[in-house]
């Protein structure tokens, strides 16, 4: 079994956040930083128990293929579809420019 | 480290210094009727945002559930692959920002893909296979579709703002992933282009995607690297996107390994970057870095459980397998009597199917392969269209033939119809009647036109009759005038020599 990620540091979550566009003060790391370490320890324990023996759970029911028949249904209308938007023009969602390619 | 050297060597020297290793990601749009994890259609040239459900657009609380068409799809595409299909098999998410994806996230798979390790042999001549190894294919989700605003020709940079369609949002794709290729040397990038051909044969054989390139409906990503000739080691790469002709995917593979090598004898490091392929000007761009940028956090998907296949299944798929391409190719080239190079000349014009359906249709292979590799091809040409995209169907085509072997009409008065009706004036039999096409055959009419030629012309008439057949053509000539072209030629030509 995989090892979770263990000594998370401040600069590792800075990084994730910043990945994940999360701005955080300096306390708000640190204290992440201590907790998302008690959680991958947490973890970890479990991964000592859990053999190879034992398959991932990635869900917390036993279900496997859920399945759905390839049928069209309905649709939102473009004008409901765009009601939130922001900013919007000839059907289609208006954002900001976007500074780097794919 | 450079993206661009100072001066570029040829091909020859690059390939004289250098091994080239490529590896190739091709996505495959699947042509289900709904996407892939709700019901929304999967169709192209919608008005914008009007294909889309809330799991498409990624609404707060929407759940994703699996279409089951998709999977069967990716099963017939890992057996046309010689590849595992995993007995079980999970999504993941591939964490990103951009405004095409809605979610923040694209639903996709990650170590535990639907198909495995496979393989896909190419003929590179006509007795040489290579063989391409694949890594993996699997499942996800297409992104909407942005239209960049204000920037020079819809580019990115100096864009205003963008526009976003949420209607490719969801569509199904198949990427499948080559492993590292080696030992292809300089036909490169010709192996390339023709293992993106193959797939995109293969997918439409299996009638799992539509496959057309122009629509963006099979995309190639390009991998180049270079290593110092016979060293082994793998160089830096560079990822050349969304490459979608053939020919430029050739061109595009052949730029990159000549840049490399070029930045490479320039005593530089090749920077690790996407490339964007620019048409007008046959050349490369750098994209971004790639280095650091890929930190997807991949996940396991929550909302999705895991897909299990049973044997059952697949082999009731594989018992539905149709012939696949490259053992149709074979099959089809010995029936029609073709040589190798003639079976290239029609898959290179992309005429293979209709070639095929023409000779169903009763006309002779030669024949068909004349028609399309010929007179169609022109026009397509000259109209900027496809083959396909003729309004002109196989059945035609056959219809127009048969006129010509029946000695109904001649070759030239053919290519009239052929245009009459692509011109959209009628069906052939309705061009045929209403402009009254028919050759002349009536014995008694060429007669008489043969007899007024011959009156016409003593002098000729006068060497005919001496035994001189070289001015026969004269005499032709005038009763195809007399006779609107609709005279066959050989026909007038018995009846002026027993006429004379």
């Amino acid at each position: 079994m995989e090892k979770a990620e263990t000594n998370f540091s401040v600069q590792k979550v800075k990084h994730l956040a910043d990945l994940a566009r999360i701005e955080f003060s300096e306390q708000e790391l640190d204290e992440l930083t201590s907790e998302l370490n008690v959680i991958s320890d947490a973890i970890n324990k479990v991964q000592e128990v859990a053999n190879d023996d034992v398959e991932r759970t990635t869900h917390p029911f036993a279900l496997e293929n859920v399945f759905r028949k390839d049928a069209v249904g309905e649709t939102l209308e473009q004008k409901s579809a765009l009601a939130a938007a922001p900013k919007q023009k000839d059907g289609m969602f208006l954002v900001p420019q976007i500074l780097a390619e794919d | 480290m450079a993206t661009e050297p100072k001066n570029y060597v040829d091909y020859e020297t690059a390939l004289k210094h250098f091994d080239v290793v490529f590896g190739i990601e091709v996505h495959i749009e699947l042509s289900t009727k709904t996407k892939l994890f709700c019901s929304a259609p999967n169709a192209f040239g919608a008005e914008p945002n009007t294909l889309i459900s809330p799991v498409s657009l990624g609404l707060p609380g929407a759940l994703p559930v699996l279409n089951e068409k998709a999977v069967e799809y990716a099963i017939k595409l890992g057996l046309a692959l010689n590849a595992k299909i995993n007995k079980k098999s999970y999504f993941a998410r591939k964490n990103y920002y951009y405004p095409d994806l809605t979610k923040n996230y694209q639903t996709s798979q990650s170590d535990e893909p639907t198909i495995g390790e496979g393989h896909l042999d190419l003929q590179i001549s006509d007795t040489e296979m290579f063989r391409i190894d694949i890594e993996r294919a699997h499942l996800e989700e297409d992104a909407g579709k942005n239209t960049h605003v204000g920037g020079a020709e819809g580019r990115i940079f100096g864009a205003q703002y963008s526009l976003v369609d949420y209607n490719r949002a969801g569509v199904p794709l198949i990427e499948i992933v080559t492993k590292p290729v080696f030992g292809a040397g300089e036909n490169a990038p010709e192996i390339i282009a023709k293992y993106v051909r193959e797939l995109r044969d293969i997918a439409r054989t299996l009638e799992i995607s539509d496959a057309r390139m122009e629509r963006g409906n099979v995309r190639a990503d390009i991998n180049i690297s270079l290593s110092p000739k016979g060293s082994g080691k793998l160089g830096i790469r560079s990822e050349t996107k969304n490459v979608n002709s053939f020919r430029s995917i050739e061109a595009a593979a052949h730029y990159e390994i000549i840049r490399h090598a070029s930045i490479l004898l320039e005593g530089e490091t090749v920077t690790q970057e996407t490339r964007h392929w620019h048409e007008a000007t046959s050349s490369t761009t750098s994209g971004r870095e790639k280095s650091n940028a890929d930190d997807y956090r991949y996940f396991p998907e929550p909302n999705l459980v895991p897909v299990v296949i049973s044997d059952e299944w697949i082999d009731q798929i594989r018992a539905e397998m149709p012939e696949l391409p490259a053992h149709k190719r074979a099959r089809l080239t010995k029936e029609w009597g073709f040589s190798p190079k003639d079976m290239q000349d029609v898959l290179n014009a992309d005429a293979l199917a209709l070639v095929e359906m023409t000779v169903t249709h009763g006309t002779s292979a030669h024949n068909a392969k004349k028609w399309w590799l010929g007179e169609l091809s022109r026009i397509a040409k000259e109209a900027s269209l496809s083959l396909t995209d003729l309004a002109i169907t196989p059945e035609n085509v056959a219809e127009i033939q048969k006129l010509i072997d029946d000695g109904k009409v001649n070759d030239k008065i053919a290519r009239k119809i052929i245009t009459d009706v692509i011109a959209g004036k009628g069906t052939v039999a309705e061009i045929v009647a209403n402009e009254n096409l028919e050759i002349v055959s009536d014995d008694s009419a060429l007669k008489k036109f043969v007899q007024e030629a011959l009156a016409e012309q003593p002098d000729v008439a006068e060497k005919l009759r001496n035994g001189n057949m070289q001015p026969i053509g004269v005499i032709i000539g005038i009763v195809m005038k007399k006779s609107q072209g609709k005279a066959d030629a050989k026909k007038v030509r018995e009846i002026i020599l027993a006429e004379k």
